[in-house]
């Protein structure tokens, strides 16, 4: 039965609160523009990773983070060999994509075995996988893994350190194209690469695959019965997912320049399923056009709150508890609203 | 016997990972006497925030994640009771019999919002507990307080993030009535006050509310058949796991000596899950033995693995060990759970 | 020449009940074969095995030989039976309500551009969707539909979605083995007219055709053989020649067996329950606005074939699935759900699930017994809401003694008794109730020959001592002849007639076929 096609009323409520955060935080229009800017290229691809799993059914992805921690061993292991300049993105990229489909194809088998939990299950799953990652870089490396850069050795001879530079790698590709107009500068180069990863996700929902995607998380049962292998499309979902947040994390690290290797990837889950859903996405549906609305509105409030809050109350505190509050309570909000239709 | 073992394979690979480890402490030459006060005292200051899953279990409405809801009514129990200047024992007793009214409605409301997601409680009940915790954030840093040790100092705005109790009621329970047989000290209050949680319990599952309860957990259409609202029975069995869980974190705090505010309590149900979980609890068929044991064996590698981490490998992975072990357990659980499979590969 | 399809000894049991029972036909290619029987018979079996919606031959309780082609065929899942040629049209048509009708046709073999495929495969081959919409428009005007293919399939009527199931199944080139599985269930008489062309067509093309359809006149126009199964088993195959109507009833119903009917009185004056235009939507057993009224003091039965509406009123009674319509019990409107109204006001439901919804199946039989009795009457619990022990096992023995239940004490979890002692304990927590009415559905289901016939003196004593109206729904025709005074017969969601119990034979059998005499 079709239904008839409600207002998703999220994106407005973002719209509201990060044009009165704005004008409480007084802080430059062009400012702000420019930090959006930065954000839609190191966030952007993250949260493009989240649409297929919602088009497959299994929710929210919160296990994105396992592509994320697969990005940073990538990365880890390109500086431990010390692979220089574009070689040394490709390789971590590389390495990262592979560590990804491993992992997406394990995350894939545990989700169709407790279908109907599948995002209680990823967000365990990240726990899971980022306390392994710790224990992997901070006790074996040294020991059974044979540290080849004493710069990212702990002092203590085991363990990688807190904090690695990329500055070796930092505006190799980020600066292959800038343009620079009142101040902000818009790499355009990095705009096209984002661009691309949501050509592509929107090219893989118009294939065979893209449609038996579809079909399997609009009806699973429909989908089964007419000779659709649902458990494979599920991985098959999670699989493209996780590489893809993992080339999202590629993108973020390279961007800043540097890394926290313990703990970079946490709340990659929460802000970029936040992000989804501000621009107006729900459990059950995502499009390119959420990805990219929602990381602006979500990114403006995450920016002015603090300001705003330090104007409004004498508080900057407050500004920074309600950006949290906000994260967490619009993936709440989604969640109940979007079951309580379901019934 | 050896059903038992094949029933509950987890369970006996636990008690020998405990086994192992405890016998590396005796190798590592470790005051054994202390490990077991310690054991006794963590026992019993957790042991309280592992039984308020219970009622929730047993009604069907699954492993509490919205725990840290009752968390914060405890939270704001204890803040009231100082601000209102009990001390000592009575400062605990006040903390108690305030939270109640607000373990009450926050179960209630939380209740509701359970029963529109019946089914997929789980992640639902996870951010439920999230936003709730960070909206609690912008009370305690805007929060209409004045208690000079509650507040920051150098007029500052809102509560502090860790308040120390050592001035008002920390350890007024974890002190009474203790005794030493042999060296090792038991908290005879810590003790009492749990196994009264405990007989409550009891007494409330062969009430009639409580086998209603028991029946909507373990079969709804029988128990909606016989004449019971189920919405209501669970919202019930909510807002008494909610009040466990608030009187749960006071005795925590106070056993601890702080009380900590702000984002302390968001994770605070992953622990008391893996804790029911690791005793073999799991759905409805969960009792209290199963909590007991899961306590028991918890605490055991909490405490374990942390002299043993340090000396063999590094400190720092001692937490990271307990969070591997934590979230393994509950992810096993989901896993061996869920048997139907549907669909082709 | 070699037919298509060759079965031969082709069984599923479940435990020890055999679904299908030994079943051997051998089909010509081009063939338009017709399966009749009830929902029970074992047809929806055969065609699931065949889809390989059952799972192959590994899974437990299939037996048997199928040589498709004269290759051995015993398909593990779907996807392998498509590939193989077998196309199923399901009776609930298995549609994705947002694609439009051309996505819906074409899903899993969508026409590519070939450049994409090349380079990605056929998988990641971006689809060209002009091809296939007017592939779907093709197919659209064969079928003499007047729809656009670029319409959303959630808003189609029933009729219409079950076309695009069939056009999906059928555009299939590879198409060898068409089942078919009540197709025509949800169509007016002129869209079965066009489906039925569209059989002879394939047909004509080759195509070997499995028609399962409870609409007899449908299957003697088109079949060119018609195969009636009942309880799992294959009763008779009729020869064009053979085809009357008469002669497939007689073959799906059998012989109602009875011990002598009972001596019907009816003197009942007063109605106790009544449903008006009451409609149920329960998947499967569909019920259409019915108007029943069931007399005091009576025993009622409901009947009809699995799937024809029998199980619903009392489902829809009981608040299990939504309905509309009215219900009144002694004169008074009932809210359906409302359970602890319905159960104040004497009416008592005991589902046909038994195992499912009728019992605690790891608590005691004293726990079972006395469960309805202590939540809504508080008779046996104390004070402070404490049920009381001693009484509770008290009155458990009591009844385990009346009602003769073999077990070792009432502190014996119920799920080590037999079916029919379970039975017993279900019906004891309901005798203790003292109801006024009892809504009980399938009383003998799953329970062993000799308890049957205990349990329904002991329904039959209920109400003649206890003066309690009694309402059966149950598919145990021979069974209810014996108790009941009336008997409703349900078919196709609406009650066709309602029989006393001393009705002809003949009476009963047509009117469960929805034939008038």
């Amino acid at each position: 039965m079709e239904q008839i096609k409600k207002v998703n009323p999220v994106p407005f409520f973002f719209i509201i609160l990060s044009i009165a955060g704005w004008y409480f935080s007084k802080m430059s229009i062009y400012f702000i523009a420019g930090e959006v800017i930065t954000r839609l290229i190191r966030d952007g691809v993250l949260v493009l990773a989240l649409i297929i799993p919602i088009a497959a059914g299994m929710g929210l992805n919160f296990a994105i983070v396992i592509g994320a921690i697969a990005a940073q061993t990538g990365w880890l292991i390109v500086l431990n060999y010390r692979i220089p300049g574009y070689g040394g993105i490709l390789a971590a990229a590389g390495a990262g994509a592979v560590i990804s489909i491993a992992a997406g194809w394990l995350i894939g088998k545990f989700l169709n075995r407790v279908r109907g939990k599948e995002m209680i299950s990823t967000m365990l799953i990240g726990f899971l996988g980022t306390s392994i990652y710790q224990l992997v870089f901070l006790a074996l490396y040294g020991t059974i893994i044979k540290c080849r850069n004493p710069e990212i050795l702990l002092s203590r001879g085991i363990g990688v350190r807190n904090m690695v530079d990329l500055e070796p790698y930092r505006n190799t590709i980020d600066t292959l194209w800038n343009i620079n107009t009142r101040g902000i500068n818009i790499p355009v180069f990095m705009i096209l690469i984002v661009s691309l990863f949501a050509a592509a996700i929107k090219y893989i929902m118009r294939t065979r695959l893209g449609k038996k995607i579809q079909a399997t998380g609009n009806s699973p049962e429909s989908a089964s019965r007419i000779g659709l292998r649902t458990d494979r499309i599920r991985i098959t979902a999670i699989i493209i997912s996780t590489v893809i947040a993992c080339f999202g994390q590629i993108i973020f690290l390279q961007n800043i320049g540097m890394m926290n290797v313990y703990t970079a990837h946490m709340n990659t889950d929460i802000f970029s399923c936040a992000a989804l859903l501000a621009g107006g996405a729900t459990i059950r549906e995502a499009k390119i056009r959420h990805a990219f609305a929602g990381i602006i509105l979500f990114h403006t409030l995450f920016i002015v709150s603090p300001q705003a809050g330090q104007n409004i109350f004498n508080n900057a505190a407050l500004g920074e508890y309600f950006r949290s509050f906000i994260a967490y309570g619009s993936i709440a909000f989604a969640l109940f609203f979007n079951m309580k239709r379901e019934k | 016997m050896i059903k038992t073992i094949k029933n509950n394979i987890p369970q006996f690979l636990i008690i020998i990972f405990a086994a192992v480890l405890f016998i590396t402490t005796l190798f590592l030459g470790m005051n054994t006497k202390d490990l077991v006060n310690d054991l006794v005292t963590r026992i019993f200051m957790n042991g309280l925030l592992a039984l308020s899953l219970l009622p929730m279990l047993r009604s069907g409405a699954g492993i509490n994640f919205g725990l840290p809801i009752g968390a914060v009514a405890g939270l704001i129990g204890m803040v009231i009771s100082i601000e209102l200047g009990f001390k000592n024992f009575s400062g605990f007793i006040a903390a108690i019999v305030i939270l109640i009214p607000f373990a009450y409605l926050f179960g209630y409301l939380y209740g509701k919002l359970l029963n529109i997601v019946r089914g997929n409680e789980e992640i639902a009940a996870t951010f439920a507990g999230f936003s709730f915790v960070s909206l609690m954030c912008l009370f305690w840093a805007a929060a209409p307080f004045s208690h000079p040790q509650m507040m920051w100092p150098i007029g500052g705005k809102g509560l502090r993030p860790v308040i120390g109790l050592k001035n008002f009621f920390g350890r007024s329970l974890t002190g009474l009535w203790n005794f030493s047989p042999w060296g090792i000290n038991i908290p005879l209050g810590l003790i009492l006050l749990f196994s009264f949680f405990v007989i409550i319990f009891i007494i409330y599952s062969h009430s009639r509310r409580g086998i209603a309860m028991h029946a909507a957990g373990k079969n709804e259409i029988f128990t909606t058949l016989s004449g019971i609202d189920v919405d209501k029975v669970k919202i019930e069995s909510v807002i008494y796991s909610t009040i466990l869980a608030a009187a749960g974190i006071c005795i925590y705090a106070q056993s601890y000596g702080f009380l900590e505010l702000y984002e302390a309590p968001l994770m605070m149900a992953f622990p008391a899950a893996s804790a029911i979980l690791i005793g073999g609890g799991n759905g409805t068929k969960t009792t209290i033995a199963h909590v007991f044991l899961g306590i028991l064996l918890y605490q055991s590698i909490y405490l374990l693995s942390t002299p043993v981490a340090n000396a063999i490998l590094i400190p720092e992975t001692t937490e990271i060990l307990r969070m591997i072990i934590s979230n393994g357990i509950i992810l096993y659980a989901l896993f061996s759970g869920s048997k139907v499979k549907y669909g082709t590969d | 020449m070699n037919p298509a399809l060759e079965i031969r000894n082709l069984s599923r049991f479940y435990g020890t009940i055999p679904a299908l029972n030994n079943f051997s036909l051998n089909f010509g290619k081009g063939e338009v074969v017709g399966i009749a029987g009830s929902n029970g018979s074992g047809k929806t079996t055969l065609l699931n095995i065949l889809s390989g919606d059952a799972g192959g031959k590994k899974t437990s309780g299939i037996s048997g030989e199928i040589l498709f082609n004269s290759k051995p065929y015993f398909p593990a899942d779907t996807s392998y039976a498509l590939s193989s040629g077998v196309g199923l049209v399901h009776q609930e048509a298995s549609l994705i309500p947002p694609f439009t009708i051309a996505e819906n046709i074409a899903l899993g073999r969508e026409k590519t551009y070939s450049v994409t495929e090349n380079i990605f495969g056929k998988e990641l081959a971006l689809i060209d969707e002009k091809s296939d919409i007017s592939d779907a428009q093709t197919l659209i005007n064969e079928f003499r539909l007047n729809i656009s293919p670029s319409i959303r399939s959630g808003s189609l009527s029933i009729s219409t979605r079950q076309f695009i199931e069939i056009m999906r199944v059928i555009s299939r080139p590879e198409l060898k083995l068409l089942l078919l599985d009540e197709p025509t269930s949800a169509m007016n008489d002129y869209d079965a007219l066009i489906l039925i062309d569209k059989i002879r067509e394939l047909s004509a093309l080759g195509v070997t055709v499995i028609f399962v359809s409870h609409r007899l006149d449908e299957l003697i126009s088109v079949c060119d053989r018609i195969a009636v199964l009942r309880n799992g088993e294959l009763q008779r195959v009729f020869k064009r020649s053979e085809f009357s109507k008469p002669g497939l009833i007689f073959a799906m119903t059998g012989k109602i067996h009875s011990l002598p009917v009972k001596n019907v009185k009816n003197n009942f004056k007063d109605p106790v329950l009544k449903f008006s235009n009451f409609s149920v939507s329960m998947p499967g057993e569909e019920l259409n606005k019915i108007d029943l009224e069931i007399m005091d003091g009576e025993i009622f039965g409901l009947t009809g074939y699995s799937g024809h509406g029998r199980l619903a009123p009392g489902n829809g009674l009981a608040g299990l699935y939504p309905s509309s319509g009215e219900i009144f019990f002694k004169g008074k409107k009932i809210i359906p759900g409302k359970i602890d109204r319905i159960i104040k006001e004497g009416l008592l439901f005991l589902s046909e699930e038994r195992l499912a919804n009728a019992l605690l199946l790891e608590n005691s039989i004293r726990d079972n017994m006395l469960f309805t009795a202590i939540q809504v009457n508080k008779k046996y619990c104390g004070r402070f809401g404490f049920p009381l022990r001693k009484k509770c096992g008290n009155t458990a023995d009591e009844y385990i003694e009346k009602l003769e239940i073999k077990c070792e004490s009432h502190s014996q979890p119920v799920n080590q008794l037999s079916g029919g002692n379970q039975q017993k304990v279900c019906i004891a927590r309901m005798m203790i109730m003292e109801p006024e009415l009892l809504f009980i559905a399938e009383p003998t289901r799953g329970i062993d020959v000799g308890t049957k016939s205990v349990i329904l003196e002991l329904l039959q004593k209920i109400n003649s001592v206890e003066k309690t109206t009694v309402v059966i729904s149950s598919g145990e025709l021979d069974e209810l002849r014996q108790i009941c005074s009336r008997i409703a017969v349900f078919y196709d969601g609406e009650i066709f007639k309602v029989l006393n119990a001393d009705a002809s034979e003949k009476e009963f059998a047509y009117a469960l076929a929805g034939e008038n005499l």
